[in-house]
């Protein structure tokens, strides 16, 4: 057996242990959160809390550790010599990027950072006898294939529209591969967040929940621009928290980074986040989490990967060609106000911090916010209904970015967010770059 | 030694790894399927799977040395002990039922934090020895600051 036949041991599904000995015979064990792949011959270790193994290892180079098979549990041994700390470097950024991202993850503000990593050669790799009867094993894995990979992209490209885009993306993951836990986000570049556009398969649907780039795993794949995969996130959270004490105040960015929840599985086991890349640009995040720590295998980040640069260029592309149109100077219709019920509906605008809160509940900020206080009032003093995106995109006042404003994605966020929150304001489309103001109540509007 | 606290744990359903070491310095690991302490505290027992010990004996009878971890997977409290051989034995049938009971909580926790039991619950433990220790040392495990922190 070479370490190549078990690279699949090394995904961190189950914790692994490091043997060393000092130089007067004592021998050491420490657990370790997970034993990383280098490369045929190399595995590195992050060096937190191994004060004693480091010492050890300095005056005494040669080691071993027990992984572990994730499906049959089989126990290998790996025979080390160490070979160097790294505190820099490939593999020291690679391991930093995902304990940084569970760091995050948890609230850890730095603490659970990576200090080092100690590099082993691999000399040998063996099964003790009491597991030779697992090594045929044959495991009924089924992997992805590329008519998968074909069936999704065949799905999403059957959207005609941004917002049938969106839907079509996490239906396609679900259909294709199986993934019923999904979310989809882009980044604002107003607030240079980013921003739930659509999930699927939660309780909550969250769309408008934002992260911010770095912050958490996803926060993190926007800002590395790569993609990250947990197999044993519950197992590295508890490890993590135990390792953590102290949490910080909550602030303002805080506070509407946390003012929807992100749709996420509480006992989420397994996590796979891939960047969405067009042309070296950042369009968005697809996440995908499972309650398994087994659901997803190692060949399912490349199917995601793939996927993600199909789904960035339909994106990219609908957004544009939207952008791009030129629609006809319409004549917008007055109407006459609408069937109300008596229901009061308060919005609130805070114009220091571009958001709004209807009846006393946050709803949403920045752009979105702006769309909607701006056709509110033009339906207050003018009884206007009807609006055009090339209206909007006139309207200076809306401070749309000047190239790619992304105008299209704002309103159906707004006409989610509206639809979510059900306080009587709805947003229906009505035609290409149209869409129609329908108000279930008496809107009262207040500026702070 | 063990305070109750400690024997508590110790005799939880937690993961147990032990260390022995070979005539040229280099530790080796195997699990240990559950441990009693004696009434005193200062000795231990574990169970390890006869083959494996088959691999560890000559360890033992060259230099006596072992380590053991003592992990709960639910929080990550840990600890280690470190001890010398005093004895072994086959496991009875009182042996045998501590083994049995300890695989079957073992898979159950492993089953609460997102994975599969079932592998866990057919853990080769049996037919399995056991091995008797001197206590000399406990230290700190749980990750975080007090990590390598002598306890007693």
């Amino acid at each position: 057996m070479n370490l190549e036949d078990c690279k699949h041991c090394l995904q961190g599904i189950y914790p692994s242990t490091l043997y060393t000995c000092s130089p007067d015979g004592i021998p050491n064990v420490n657990y370790i959160s997970h034993v990383h792949y280098v490369d045929s011959k190399h595995v590195a270790i992050s060096g937190q809390f191994l004060n004693k193994t480091r010492k050890n290892i300095a005056a005494n180079p040669l080691a071993s550790a027990v992984i572990l098979d994730p499906i049959t549990v089989c126990h290998i041994e790996l025979q080390l010599r160490w070979k160097e700390s790294q505190t820099s470097g490939e593999i020291f950024a690679l391991i930093s990027e995902r304990i940084n991202a569970i760091d995050s993850q948890v609230g850890g503000q730095g603490k659970f950072s990576l200090q080092s990593v100690e590099v082993f050669e691999v000399l040998n790799v063996d099964v003790p006898e009491e597991f030779h009867h697992l090594l045929n094993h044959k495991n009924d894995i089924k992997l992805f294939s590329l008519n998968n990979l074909q069936d999704a992209i065949q799905q999403i490209q059957a959207a005609n529209s941004l917002d049938s885009l969106y839907d079509h993306i996490l239906e396609s993951l679900e259909n294709a591969f199986g993934f019923k836990h999904s979310i989809l986000l882009i980044p604002d570049s107003v607030t240079n967040n980013l921003v739930t556009i659509n999930s699927r398969g939660f309780n909550l649907n969250g769309v408008g929940a934002e992260v911010n780039i770095g912050e958490g795993i996803i926060g993190k794949v926007a800002q590395s621009l790569k993609p990250m995969a947990f197999m044993g996130l519950k197992r590295e959270y508890i490890y993590a928290q135990t390792s953590l004490k102290n949490y910080t105040d909550m602030d303002k960015e805080k506070f509407f980074s946390e003012a929807i929840a992100l749709p996420k599985l509480t006992d989420a086991a397994s996590i796979i986040a891939v960047p969405l890349i067009n042309r070296g640009k950042l369009i968005g995040v697809l996440e995908v989490q499972s309650l398994a720590s087994l659901e997803f295998k190692e060949s399912d980040e490349d199917f995601m990967m793939t996927f993600g640069s199909y789904v960035a260029m339909a994106i990219e592309n609908l957004q544009m060609q939207f952008e791009q149109e030129v629609a006809p100077n319409e004549h917008v219709t007055q109407e006459a106000f609408p069937l109300k019920t008596a229901k009061k509906i308060n919005i609130t605008y805070y114009v220091e911090d571009e958001c709004i809160f209807i009846d006393g509940e946050y709803l949403i900020r920045n752009i979105p916010a702006k769309i909607l206080w701006k056709i509110l009032q033009s339906y207050q003093t003018e009884g206007k209904t009807e609006f055009s995106n090339r209206e909007l995109r006139m309207d200076k006042s809306l401070q749309l970015p000047d190239f790619k404003d992304n105008l299209e994605t704002r309103l159906i966020l707004l006409r989610k967010r509206l639809e979510a929150k059900n306080h009587g304001i709805t947003m229906i489309p009505a035609g290409r770059g149209k869409f129609k103001l329908v108000i279930n109540g008496q809107v009262v509007l207040d500026i702070l | 030694m063990l305070n109750n606290d400690l024997k508590d744990f110790v005799q939880e359903v937690v993961a147990i790894m032990v260390a022995s070491r070979d005539k040229n310095l280099v530790a080796h690991g195997t699990r240990a399927y559950g441990a009693i302490v004696n009434a005193a505290g200062d000795e231990l027992t574990f169970y390890i799977n006869a083959s494996a010990f088959k691999n560890m004996y000559s360890n033992l009878l060259d230099n006596g040395e072992l380590a053991l971890a003592f992990g709960r997977p639910t929080d990550y409290r840990a600890i280690q002990i470190k001890g010398s051989f005093l004895s072994h034995k086959s496991a009875d049938h009182r042996d045998q039922l501590i083994i049995e009971r300890y695989l079957i909580m073992f898979a159950d926790i492993v089953e609460k934090l997102g994975g599969d039991s079932k592998p866990y619950r057919a853990l080769p433990a049996l037919p399995a020895v056991a091995i008797n220790m001197k206590i000399k040392s406990v230290f700190h495990q749980t990750p975080g600051s007090s990590t390598g922190e002598c306890i007693l």
